[in-house]
């Protein structure tokens, strides 16, 4: 009798995958944006003992320490100089960029994260009363973060770049070579590239696709491995780190979309 | 009462240790660990609803897809009776025995959904690199917890 209900288990949860990925696919997203304030109390709590964490181990040579930042304040005296120079260089670049580049729509906090194991997506503490929408990308100081899957009026979720559902059209930064980012939880990223592509451990993987989500060249991953190549195989596989740390987030860039 | 404390404790205590540890390792299952508990207390019939609601939960709160969670909790659920006729719960070492194999269940639920949905998403080396460090952190914490759930709910049946 057990093994019948269990079987009545397994259907329904089938039927309702199957239903509900078709006719209303946002509700997992809808549900999580509402329910993050009780997960971020943990999500608050594990980053801020991170932070003290990280804030005791940085104290203890604080004597040593003390004396080598005098050196380099001395040293970045000396440097003052050349670097307001560099800066007003910079700033002309920068306006060439702003006038190029999708504008930043908002800086929100990351609030908390999901509770799978497998999924890897974040929720934001803005949503759309501050202009965020699904589909804009979001991105880092250190790379790409993901893009926005779901808003309410104040949350919103994104899926990161090693979510297994992500994909993201990247390249090398320095070679030709276009090719796709499958997400691979916990924090991995595989990539397929075509066979000519030269590519070493250590490169640069940036964005890059044609017409996509993302602008192009916002870095994504450093290549940690190239996988072995099946005879006859159409495309290079290698496998990538992402340059983002999700759990150390604390805001990201949201920015409008393409 | 007891229950929903440790359902609260539980799930505040999964998002704590998820953001706790480095991105590379994924994190031990409290959602699976609590499913575990409260079927251990309650009739199987009963054991059975709460780890496929609980799982619906879970998957609502991680914007995944809905009976994803469910399928595996449920799976586990049904493998914990079904083993916990067979070996005696309250020792230890069986105790952790039928956790691994209701563990393992869980992920036989996952694969059947996975099978059923087409995935794409979710390929080998995904499994690998989430399942195993999940197995061991949650069979680690395991015994910890469920003392604690003990010191809540009382002795389990």
């Amino acid at each position: 009798m057990l093994r019948l209900v269990y079987l009545g288990y397994v259907l329904l949860a089938l039927t309702l995958s199957a239903l509900t990925a078709h006719t209303a696919p946002t509700l997992p997203a809808e549900v999580a944006a509402y329910t993050a304030p009780l997960f971020g109390i943990g999500h608050r709590l594990a980053q801020n003992l991170r932070a003290a964490g990280r804030s005791l181990f940085e104290r203890r040579d604080l004597r040593t320490e003390n004396a080598l930042l005098r050196e380099e304040v001395a040293w970045l005296k000396e440097g003052n100089l050349e670097l307001k120079v560099e800066v007003e260089r910079l700033r002309r670049a920068l306006e060439v960029r702003e006038s190029q580049a999708p504008n930043v729509v908002a800086v929100p906090p990351v609030i908390s994260e999901d509770t799978s194991g497998l999924y890897r997506r974040l929720i934001l503490g803005m949503g759309e009363a501050d202009g965020l929408s699904v589909g804009m990308p979001v991105t880092s100081a250190d790379g790409l973060v993901g893009v926005i899957i779901e808003t309410t009026a104040h949350r919103a979720v994104v899926r990161t770049v090693v979510d297994p559902e992500s994909r993201v059209g990247v390249r090398p930064a320095d070679a030709p070579g276009r090719g796709i980012a499958y997400g691979e939880p916990p924090a991995s990223l595989r990539i397929e590239l075509p066979v000519e592509t030269e590519i070493a451990i250590g490169d640069l993987l940036v964005t890059g696709s044609l017409r996509g989500l993302f602008p192009e060249g916002i870095p994504v991953a450093r290549v940690t491995a190239i996988l072995p190549r099946p005879a006859g195989a159409l495309r290079k596989v290698v496998r990538a780190e992402p340059l983002v740390k999700f759990g150390l987030l604390e805001e990201v860039v949201v920015l409008g979309k393409l | 009462m007891n229950a929903l404390l440790l359902t609260l404790f539980s799930l505040i205590l999964q998002s704590l240790v998820s953001g706790l540890l480095p991105d590379w390792l994924s994190p031990p299952d409290f959602w699976f660990l609590l499913a575990v508990v409260l079927a251990s207390r309650q009739n199987p019939y009963l054991g059975l609803a709460t780890a496929f609601g609980l799982g619906l939960l879970q998957d609502l709160t991680s914007a995944g897809y809905l009976g994803f969670h469910a399928l595996g909790l449920v799976s586990a659920a049904y493998v914990f009776y079904g083993m916990r006729g067979l070996l005696h719960w309250e020792e230890p070492v069986a105790r952790l025995v039928v956790l691994l194999l209701a563990f393992v269940a869980k992920w036989g639920g996952y694969l059947i959904l996975v099978y059923w949905m087409r995935y794409t998403t979710l390929p080998p080396s995904t499994w690998l690199g989430v399942f195993l460090p999940e197995l061991i952190l949650t069979m680690l914490l395991a015994p910890p917890y469920l003392h604690l759930a003990e010191a809540l709910l009382g002795p389990g049946e």
